[in-house]
């Protein structure tokens, strides 16, 4: 079997299809920003067209390789990546959890409100009311750790989870703006209103010394934005224990490098978080990494770029049984 | 598929030669093994080697579900073990049924283990090892000269009791490895026999003469303190972790910088274990050996691996009940295109020896011999051919 095409399709927002077809009708799909359409190209045309599209291993170092320090050329290879396991699991039929090995176990999951999307307190508010029939138990508010608006909004979030069963959990994504002593006082007024479990990137993820200061100052842990790449940026947090939890992306890491990367952590025995993607596919990963945490939710399924088989249901996501990553790619795209 | 049974079988047989090490260097001859049989209700059978024993004991967190869904089982049977631990002989019973699992995977894809992981292709850099501390000198050139004659240029050498004689039959190796290569690859393993300032001492006195890719297990296997004082003060890098049991045993060494290479095997909680640590490994830019096994079963698993550098292939016959296709040639293990772990087991075979057990020169496992650590104990002439 041999990968034979690349192609891409515009979809809207800025975003395209990408297909990766082999030699026995088999196709893969998944998503990638237009921008990188000509990068994901030329990669595939030097790495993956001709060869086996179940050396997914071997292709995804192949493409790290080739890639480099070249940050567009990693976020093409991971959608590639991407779409070389729909490819797979497609063809034999199978959900992604089962063709990576996992159980089917439903992902914990916590809704995330950005800075960008929402803007405006009241932004949040019609965010909350669609989330609502979903069941959310955790949540994430992104926000400078300075704005004034930030604890009303996290009190806001705080009063739109269930709360039935226990305290809802709350993180934080700080965008790595502050410097870490500020960061430490900003969090620590914060910590005498909220329990907050865990703070994303409160002053830049690649100040190793600076995270770990933040980490060791505060209550609530510390995980990585999604500035870092690969084993290269998290080596040094691996190797200093900065990080509290490691946050991990099939949008920058693909399937195999969620994998890997999955196990590195394992071995410091770091939870894993899997940010937001489109379909909220990162739910294929609960029941395979052993130390799977939370998945980020941003795409209410009701809003979902790429409609997925997944389903929200009590602040958890199921993959559902549908081949491959589960994209319905005849439905319109919200 | 669900998973619908098992059967296992042990047997002993008696292998072509002896092997060694310096902890009992006059070597056995007869070796245990163990052969898993995992059922299933569409009659494809998961086959694993190499357990112990005891799998009705976690068979219950296996039976009924479905064999593609391995690493979660391996999550369940890693959670089932919190309490008691994953060690000793429940390691080698969930090594087994990790293993015989990811078989059944790759046989209901129809496809060989190496391609189920991802691999571009069925393909292991080998070097030789011959455990080979009671072997003559001239047993001990044959062995390496036959391997390099399959293109093997790289070997290990069992050392330790008597630095005077390691060196000497370093060079017997590298001698024989020669028509392989101009600069034939040459490694030590002293089996946790030496005190990490001894390793300091003896692998300093050997560098002097011989430039080593790696000295293995210079000393304890958990001392992280030791492992790295022996690799600050070396040229060559330290490789250990071959008697450890899993990510978190690993774990300890990589996070305090004490291993330059990491010696894998299935016993690392199998499939899933093994290759976890060589993620954690590649993660922190450590390189990864593959131990030996029978019918050299692994290289399934190290053709896939990130950071894998070569399998050591040590080829003493024990193969008695297998059928296999894989072979070492040009340097390589070449894997076929067989399914799974693309191991058969011949039934005849296998109850001829469990009726008729082998007789022969001792058992595993080899026990720590008097000294170690402390002082050395060299070989007695009725101990090795090669001492005086």
């Amino acid at each position: 079997m041999k990968i034979t095409s690349f192609k891409t399709t515009s979809l809207a927002a800025g975003m395209s299809r990408l297909c990766i077809e082999a030699d026995d009708g088999a196709a893969g799909n998944w998503i990638i920003a237009s921008a990188l359409q000509s990068v994901a190209e030329k990669l595939a045309d030097a790495a993956l067209i001709g060869q086996e599209p179940r050396s997914t291993t071997s292709l995804w170092h192949d493409m790290l390789d080739r890639a480099g320090n070249d940050l567009q050329a990693r976020a093409a290879a991971a959608a590639l990546d991407v779409a070389l396991w729909d490819l797979n699991s497609t063809r034999d039929n199978e959900p992604l959890w089962k063709k990576i090995g996992g159980s089917q176990k439903p992902a914990n999951a916590h809704l995330s409100i950005t800075e960008r999307a929402s803007g405006a307190t009241q932004s949040d508010d019609v965010f909350f009311q669609q989330a609502a029939p979903f069941g959310f138990r955790e949540g994430k508010v992104s926000a400078c750790l300075t704005s004034k608006s930030l604890p009303d909004r996290i009190g806001k979030l705080f009063s739109a989870l269930d709360a039935s069963a226990q305290p809802p959990s709350l993180y934080i994504g700080a965008q790595g703006r502050c410097a870490p002593k500020d960061a430490i006082a900003a969090i620590s007024k914060l910590e005498q209103l909220f329990d907050i479990t865990a703070i994303e990137a409160p002053c830049p993820t690649w100040d190793i010394s600076g995270t770990k200061k933040v980490s060791e100052n505060i209550k609530a842990a510390v995980f990585n934005d999604l500035s870092i790449f690969g084993r290269e940026g998290l080596l040094s947090h691996f190797r200093r224990r900065s990080l509290d939890i490691v946050q991990l992306s099939v949008l920058k890491d693909g399937v195999t490098g969620v994998l890997e990367l999955a196990d590195a952590a394992f071995g410091y025995e770091l939870p894993i978080l899997i940010a937001s993607s489109p379909g909220n596919i990162g739910a294929h990963f609960a029941g395979a990494l052993p130390y799977f945490m939370s998945l980020e939710i941003r795409d209410l399924p009701s809003k979902q770029t790429a409609p997925s088989a997944v389903t929200i249901s009590n602040g958890w996501a199921q993959p559902g049984d549908a081949p491959g990553l589960g994209i319905n790619w005849a439905q319109p795209s919200a | 598929m669900k998973i619908t049974g098992f059967r296992s079988e042990t047997y002993f047989m008696k292998m072509d030669r002896e092997v060694a090490d310096a902890n009992l260097p006059s070597g056995v001859e007869i070796m245990p093994a163990s052969i898993l049989f995992l059922e299933t209700d569409e009659d494809i059978t998961g086959v694993s080697l190499g357990y112990g024993g005891g799998v009705e004991h976690l068979f219950h967190l296996i039976e009924g579900e479905d064999p593609r869904d391995v690493l979660g089982l391996w999550i369940k049977i890693n959670d089932y073990l919190h309490k008691a631990g994953n060690e000793g002989a429940a390691t080698l019973v969930f090594s087994a049924i990790d293993m015989a699992l990811w078989d059944l995977k790759a046989k209901i894809a129809d496809e060989p283990l190496w391609r189920t992981l991802g691999a571009r292709e069925g393909r292991v850099k080998a070097y030789a090892s011959g455990l080979d501390y009671s072997l003559s000198d001239d047993e001990l050139f044959c062995f390496y000269r036959r391997m390099a004659e399959m293109g093997v240029d790289s070997g290990k050498l069992k050392v330790g009791l008597d630095i005077d004689a390691d060196i000497r039959r370093l060079g017997i190796m590298r001698e024989a490895l020669s028509i392989a290569s101009d600069r034939p690859g040459l490694m030590i393993d002293s089996n946790e026999y030496w005190s990490p300032k001894q390793a300091v001492r003896y692998i300093s006195k050997i560098e002097e003469r011989f430039d080593l890719i790696w000295a293995e297990e210079p000393a304890r296997r958990w001392d992280y303190d030791g492992l790295r004082l022996v690799s600050q003060q070396v040229r060559t890098a330290v490789a250990t972790a071959e008697n450890l049991k899993s990510i978190a045993d690993i774990y300890p060494l990589i996070a305090n910088e004490a291993a330059d290479v990491l010696n894998l095997s299935s016993g690392h909680s199998g499939v899933t274990g093994c290759r976890q640590i060589a993620n954690m490994a590649y993660a922190h830019n450590v390189p990864v050996s593959m131990m030996n096994c029978q019918a050299n079963f692994m290289a399934q698993v190290a053709a896939a691996l990130p950071g894998h550098t070569m399998m050591e292939v040590v080829d003493p016959g024990r193969e008695h009940c297998l059928k296999y296709d894989n072979y070492v040639q040009d340097g390589f293990i070449h894997l076929s295109d067989a399914p799974g772990f693309g191991i058969d087991v011949d039934e005849a075979i296998l109850k001829d020896l469990q009726e008729n057990p082998p007789k022969g020169k001792g058992a595993f496992p080899f026990p720590r011999r008097e000294g170690a650590g402390r002082y050395l104990v060299p070989p007695s002439p009725s101990e090795t051919p090669w001492s005086s």
